[in-house]
């Protein structure tokens, strides 16, 4: 039943989101001439799971990304929160995001040249099983404390509303299990507002292709290639990005009693 | 009739006239009713025939007979008694005297029943008893029967220390000769298979021929280690036995259907008296010892020729037996059907025919023999494998579940991740030891050794199971460093 009401709620109100931003858009002044810049860069994040309770879990991201291949630092992204999984198919996250941004030109004077921001943020996972396939949706709200990179500008808040569907495909094996290679998809949406959000509300849209590796039942790797079009930081300006990831996924029981969450149907 | 002393003596004159049978005498009668000088006998024959019969004796020993058909000049026997007369003559002969006893109607020094010195007397001593019978029945005075008893004297013999070694000889020759010939005859597997060569079908008929003088010969023996052979003149008894020791002797048989005959010459042809008898004997037993070896020497070949035979059977009911159940068995997994596999490949095809050929190739029985059993050994613990290594790789199955838990894995959402409890222990031991102990297995070529792997292998799945259960940290700690199976199989105390 919670389950049904929260699909109808994403689907309503992803196209709530969507129909504003147009809106938004044509009422802008938008310069004639777009401009595209094409820029690349790796993601490398640790992911980890730690079970606390039997329906509780430390969650935690650890990413390190460059831009210009590997050549600048471009973030240090540190999220941290409490999943709490619902049901057998739906779970709940909350909690805090510390990322460091680089100046994308350290060069410029007055500015600093490392800049944290603090969020906190809130998600919901919607899994569907399927014979082989594995669909997740993810809705994440993320409330952004952020600053210019020029010395002494104020943080401001806005809001960021993430819309991310992923699939796994096991590809050696019929289930994802110790020892499966499989097909990783995503696009995920990135929707902005907020007082400093002036014209760019689509912040991002990354889709991602890729393959996994399940060593064991505490770690999983994934790698691939990333796409993301975006604003570049002022109207009319465009950024393809062409990123390679390569992620680790961790995770522990410290619960240590058996899996007992086919009962929380 | 005159008597003396209450006894029948001097002139004996009798008539039956009328009476049947009929029977005139005419004798006379010397001390101890011994019959002395000239008798005359007058009788019918059973066709009316009159015979005039005339006995010389001599203080009771019967010299001659003569016998004549009553008033012609014809002479129907004349039988002299040639050795009674030289050694009467001769009184002084050593180891021979004469006994003045009176030893009945018939005279007989061991001349033996069918011999014409007593066929000659028979007819007249039957009637001459019963005439006797009567007389003594008439008169209640002769109602003793020595009264009226007339008859004849005997030699005594000496018998001497040689002649009774020879006789110990005949007696012991004679025996071995019986157990032999007894032996032979009882092989069942020689009655049936008597025909199984030529020489193996003459010496069974050789047997069997000789079994049947056998009890004749033995009557006579038992005459000469008797009491009364001391009546017996040893040169007459000895030719009783000449019959049955022939110079040569001929078998008739049939091998194949044809009809053969075999003889064996003896080098003792003649047999003249006890010494000779005794050699020829032990020639006889020597020439059956020599038979009796090549006998037992050819069942032996049939026996192990049968008992080869009978492995041969069985080698061949057991191949289809196992060749049935190979064919038969579908084990759930691969596996198990490949192990089964290569290991009926290995061991039927390959090792049994390896086996096939060296027994092929063999001669000796004991070889032969011992690769037959070697066969068999093979089928059969073949025969018993594949319900083991199925139960094995069932075994591990049920290993493998019992390690195994579901997990919950909170990145792909699967609530059912399966994960292995004492992963180190179980990587180690229920696998790579598993599969060194697989692999020892199925690269064994000694059928012998396969049990013992097999044994190992539950070995190894017991102590899985037991381990299952018990605090195995520190055993996993040290046994992830151990990649010799030697050092896990220490360490897993197998």
């Amino acid at each position: 039943m919670i389950y049904s009401l929260m699909k109808r709620l994403i689907f309503f109100g992803g196209l709530t989101v969507i129909l504003l931003t147009h809106a938004c858009l044509y009422a802008q002044d938008l310069p004639r001439e777009k401009e595209f810049r094409n820029s690349s860069g790796l993601w490398l994040g640790l992911y980890t799971k730690y079970r606390i309770k039997e329906k509780l879990f430390y969650y935690g991201e650890y990413h390190l990304r460059t831009r210009n291949g590997i050549e600048d630092m471009a973030q240090i992204y540190l999220r941290f929160g409490i999943s709490y999984l619902h049901t057998k198919y739906f779970e709940i996250t909350g909690g805090i995001v510390n990322p460091y941004y680089w100046a994308p030109d350290p060069t410029r004077p007055n500015i600093d040249k490392v800049v944290p921001q603090y969020h906190t943020w809130e998600q919901l996972i919607f899994f569907t099983p399927f014979e082989r396939l594995k669909l997740y949706h993810q809705i994440r709200i993320e409330q952004r404390w952020k600053r210019d990179y020029t010395s002494g500008s104020p943080y401001e808040l806005d809001h960021r509303f993430r819309y991310k569907i992923s699939a796994y495909y096991p590809l050696n094996r019929h289930r994802l299990e110790i020892g499966t290679i499989f097909g990783s998809f995503y696009e995920e949406i990135f929707i902005q507002a907020g007082k400093p959000v002036i014209y760019n509300h689509l912040e991002d849209n990354r889709i991602f292709l890729g393959f996994g590796y399940i060593l064991n039942e505490s770690i999983q790797f994934q790698t691939g290639y990333m796409y993301t079009f975006r604003h570049d930081g002022a109207p009319n300006k465009y950024e393809n990005r062409y990123i390679v990831r390569f992620s680790v996924f961790h995770n522990l029981d410290f619960f240590k009693g058996k899996s007992s969450t086919e009962d929380t149907h | 009739m005159n008597f003396a002393d209450s006894k029948i003596s001097g002139p004996f004159h009798f008539n039956t006239p009328g009476e049947k049978p009929w029977l005139t005498v005419d004798g006379t009668v010397g001390t101890n009713g011994l019959m002395e000088n000239v008798w005359t006998f007058k009788y019918t024959t059973p066709d009316s025939v009159v015979i005039e019969e005339y006995r010389n004796y001599k203080n009771g020993f019967l010299l001659s007979i003569v016998k004549k058909i009553a008033g012609t000049p014809d002479t129907i026997q004349t039988l002299a008694f040639d050795i009674v007369n030289k050694r009467l003559a001769n009184p002084e002969t050593r180891g021979v005297k004469t006994i003045a006893k009176n030893f009945g109607l018939t005279f007989d020094i061991g001349y033996g029943n069918s011999a014409p010195e007593l066929a000659a007397q028979q007819t007249v001593n039957e009637r001459l008893e019963i005439l006797l019978e009567k007389l003594a029945d008439m008169d209640t005075a002769l109602s003793h029967r020595d009264h009226l008893k007339i008859g004849t004297a005997k030699f005594e013999f000496e018998i001497s220390e040689e002649q009774k070694i020879n006789i110990r000889s005949i007696q012991s020759s004679l025996d071995s000769l019986f157990t032999l010939t007894e032996t032979v005859m009882n092989y069942p597997i020689l009655q049936i298979n008597n025909q199984h060569t030529d020489s193996l079908a003459a010496a069974w008929q050789f047997f069997s021929d000789y079994a049947r003088n056998l009890p004749g010969m033995q009557k006579l023996t038992a005459h000469l280690a008797s009491e009364k052979f001391k009546y017996t003149d040893p040169d007459i008894y000895i030719r009783h036995f000449q019959s049955y020791v022939p110079a040569e002797r001929s078998t008739t048989y049939v091998y194949n259907g044809v009809e053969k005959t075999q003889t064996i010459t003896y080098h003792t042809q003649e047999v003249h008296n006890i010494s000779t008898l005794s050699t020829r004997l032990t020639e006889e037993l020597a020439t059956m010892n020599q038979l009796y070896e090549y006998v037992q020497k050819e069942i032996h070949n049939i026996v192990q020729s049968e008992k080869l035979s009978d492995l041969e059977s069985e080698i061949a009911e057991e191949r289809n037996t196992l060749d049935s159940l190979f064919t038969a068995i579908h084990p759930q997994t691969d596996h198990a059907r490949n192990m089964i596999n290569y290991l009926h490949n290995m061991f039927a095809e390959h090792v049994f025919l390896d086996l096939q050929q060296a027994y092929a190739s063999s001669e000796n029985f004991s070889d032969k023999s011992d690769l037959a059993i070697e066969m068999l050994t093979v089928l059969r613990v073949l025969k018993s494998l594949p319900p083991q290594i199925i139960e094995i790789f069932e075994q591990q199955d049920i290993i493998r579940d019992a390690y195994t838990e579901t997990k919950f894995d909170p990145y792909t959402f699967n609530h059912d991740f399966k994960v292995i409890r004492k992963r180190r222990l179980y990587d180690k031991a229920a696998v790579d030891l598993f599969n060194h102990m697989l692999n020892t297995l199925r690269t064994e070529t000694d059928h012998k050794q396969l049990g013992r792997h097999i044994r190992e292998i539950r070995k190894l799945q017991a102590r899985l199971l037991e381990l299952l259960e018990e605090d195995t940290r520190r055993l996993e700690s040290k046994i992830r460093q151990k990649k010799n199976p030697e050092e896990i199989k220490k360490m897993l105390n197998l």
